[in-house]
């Protein structure tokens, strides 16, 4: 994976375009249809959401003035970033026991996809997309304020 | 998280979901029977739910008006207006 470049913004647009470099990249992916297109689409946009919240929160951390293009301010505050690395941590643990209900929200949360497009990427009905979507969300609501909870937890909290 | 129990709370969490509210307790209290464990779960990650409503609904992949950019009271560096 190549590095990324610095100060880019993180509008739509600019996310799609990136996931767009990732994918050239993979030119060896022998791609089975849309779904599975959507799929790892959608996981590289996690990636590169995360990749950014990460730096932006160590510029936090790293102190001084932080140079960001005012749009990419406005869409990445440090606390946004902070709360997007609290849910990739802790859907990474629901994938542990269920890998279908985090794919979904990877596909809603991360790539911004509706119910019919989530429905449509995991070959599903869009009933079972709103039925995991309902129940990922309460358990992640509930992991998140144990982990907020906990100050032995491995969330590092910066407030 | 042991499938076999997550597996029964994700099929009693739909169940009592299609339950109106005043009911759920009830509908618990006879689907669960005795499992404590199971009915725990249920009831917290219900509890949970109805407090996310808007959780996760905004997607960080969007970028949208009703994200403001910039909050009210927020300070802005010395800036230098160039024509355009």
């Amino acid at each position: 994976m190549r590095s990324e470049r610095p100060g880019h913004t993180l509008q739509t647009t600019a996310l799609v375009n990136e996931a767009y470099l990732r994918l050239v990249d993979q030119s060896r992916v022998n791609w089975q249809n849309r779904a599975h297109f959507l799929g790892v689409a959608a996981g590289l946009m996690r990636q590169i959401l995360v990749d950014h919240a990460r730096r932006v929160c160590r510029a936090k951390r790293g102190g001084g003035v932080q140079h960001l293009p005012l749009d990419e301010g406005l869409v990445y505050s440090p606390a946004m970033s902070e709360s997007l690395l609290v849910v990739d941590e802790a859907l990474s643990r629901l994938a542990e026991f269920d890998a279908r209900k985090a794919r979904v929200v990877e596909l809603r949360y991360f790539a911004g996809m509706s119910v019919e497009e989530a429905a449509e990427a995991l070959g599903v009905h869009p009933n079972t997309v709103i039925h995991d979507w309902s129940l990922a969300k309460a358990w992640l609501k509930r992991e998140m304020e144990r982990s907020a909870g906990d100050e032995t937890g491995t969330v590092e909290k910066d407030r | 998280m042991k499938p076999e129990l997550w597996k029964k709370i994700d099929e009693m969490f739909a169940a009592a979901q299609a339950q109106p509210a005043e009911e759920r307790a009830a509908f618990l209290d006879r689907a669960c029977g005795g499992d404590q464990e199971l009915r725990g779960e249920v009831e917290s990650l219900l509890r949970a739910r109805g407090s996310a409503d808007s959780f996760l609904e905004h997607s960080p992949a969007v970028a949208s008006a009703d994200q403001p950019a910039l909050k009210a009271g927020a300070k802005l560096a010395p800036s230098r207006l160039w024509s355009a």
